[in-house]
């Protein structure tokens, strides 16, 4: 009986001490805010490079190329991010090809993405 | 020792949470073990108190039936005890109420053959036995603690049938202890001898108990929960290194983009210079691939510094 009772303390002890750790790491990716942003900058992105205008002028073009790259890269991290800093990196990524995007279009004398 | 922000941020009554946590399960599980419930009856304390200087316990009133001076003789020190109780009948119980009573006072010797001869309800005085939890079982090969005990009491009961009367019940216990001396020699080679009866826990025993069972629990949970945060730090410092490989690779990618679709080289130094690029961008690639530490990280970081500054100006 007496084993019962430690064996009883012990497992409430490393429960009260181990599953607030289990349940930290566990948590399912959460970036909050960051990761609305960050995927909302990433569809935006995606729309104006999977399927890119054609165009004649070849600075204009790399600058898609460069958009899509960047749009790629977003969704790699994207992919795998779980803290706010994944997130936050994802929509800087996802900036940088907005801002190609943004420049082709401009070259294209079209309205690009809205700033 | 600092004890982490984590284990200091949530306060009961000014004392962190996880103090007043640990110290009310060390105490429930204190009183779990030494507690009112966990304590034998008053009945059995008596009794355990009356055997602690001698094998046989006999109640002020008992009958005289059974003679505690000759069972002590012949229990000597072998590891059997009786209790001689009074007239007053045991309360009813499923079992027979002697040996419930035999397996409380069991509990508290548990290496010992217990008797109990006490009167219960239907007006009967007599005898039950049993033996506790930690009797040694026999050293014979496929002989249990069982077949011990059960050729043990049919041996006894066997050899004290025709001497018992209803006025003497001493001849039980005189031929309990010759069969098991016979029955022990055979199934353990020696007879074994009895132990002392436990001794009562003085106050300071129970405040030690107490404060080692507060403390024990305090200690081991300080020390799974600082296991556990040295593991979430770990995690972290993984993940911080995750995330800077990833920021390398995007960088990378960005150069990647460059390299596989080069401008049309205007001359013969141009080209060299885009040759010389691709052969760093694969080696940066190849570095970020096989990076482990912060110290390779930074490494590379530098190299894809420098490579974004020579293709992108």
């Amino acid at each position: 009986m007496i084993w019962v009772w430690v064996a009883v303390a012990v497992v409430v002890v490393a429960a009260g001490a181990l599953i607030p750790v289990v349940v930290g790491r566990n948590r399912p990716a959460d970036g909050g805010d960051a990761a609305i942003s960050a995927r909302e900058r990433y569809e935006l992105l995606g729309h104006y490079v999977e399927n890119p205008v054609a165009t004649t002028d070849t600075e204009a073009e790399e600058l898609l190329r460069r958009g899509r790259e960047r749009w790629n890269s977003a969704g790699a991290v994207l992919s795998t991010a779980r803290a706010a800093a994944d997130f936050q990196l994802a929509e800087r990524v996802a900036g940088e090809g907005l801002a190609a995007v943004t420049e082709a279009y401009a070259r294209m004398g079209i309205a690009g993405p809205p700033s | 020792m600092k004890i982490p922000a984590p284990l200091r941020r949530h306060r009961w009554f000014g004392v962190p949470r996880w103090i007043v946590l640990g110290v009310v399960v060390g105490l429930a599980a204190f009183a779990g073990v030494y507690g009112p419930w966990s304590q034998p009856s008053a009945q059995v304390r008596t009794i355990i108190d009356g055997l602690r200087g001698s094998s046989v316990y006999i109640a002020p009133d008992a009958p005289g039936l059974v003679n505690a001076a000759r069972a002590r003789q012949v229990i000597g020190d072998r590891p059997i005890v009786m209790a001689i109780l009074d007239r007053t009948p045991l309360p009813d119980a499923d079992d027979d109420p002697r040996m419930v009573l035999c397996e409380q006072i069991a509990k508290q010797l548990p290496t010992d053959y217990i008797w109990v001869y006490a009167q219960t309800s239907d007006g009967k005085y007599d005898g039950n036995d049993c033996y506790g939890s930690d009797f040694p079982t026999p050293t014979k090969a496929g002989v249990s603690m069982d077949d011990f005990d059960t050729a043990l009491n049919i041996g006894a009961q066997l050899s004290a049938q025709y001497r018992v009367s209803d006025t003497d019940l001493t001849p039980e216990i005189e031929e309990f202890a010759l069969t098991f001396d016979d029955e022990a020699s055979t199934d353990y080679g020696a007879v074994p001898t009895r132990s002392a009866a436990p001794d009562e826990l003085a106050g300071k025993q129970i405040v030690l108990a107490c404060a080692g069972m507060v403390l024990g629990t305090l200690a081991l949970f300080l020390l799974l929960r600082l296991g556990g945060l040295e593991l979430s730090r770990r995690s972290g410092r993984a993940a911080a290194l995750r995330r800077r490989h990833t920021e390398l690779s995007t960088q990378l990618n960005r150069i990647a983009e460059t390299v596989i679709n080069p401008a049309e080289p205007g001359s013969a130094a141009q080209a060299h210079r885009q040759a010389d690029v691709a052969k760093r961008y694969v080696l940066a690639l190849d570095q970020v691939e096989h990076a482990r530490t912060a110290h390779e990280l930074t490494d590379v970081e530098h190299e894809i510094a420098a490579l974004e500054r020579e293709v992108h100006g």
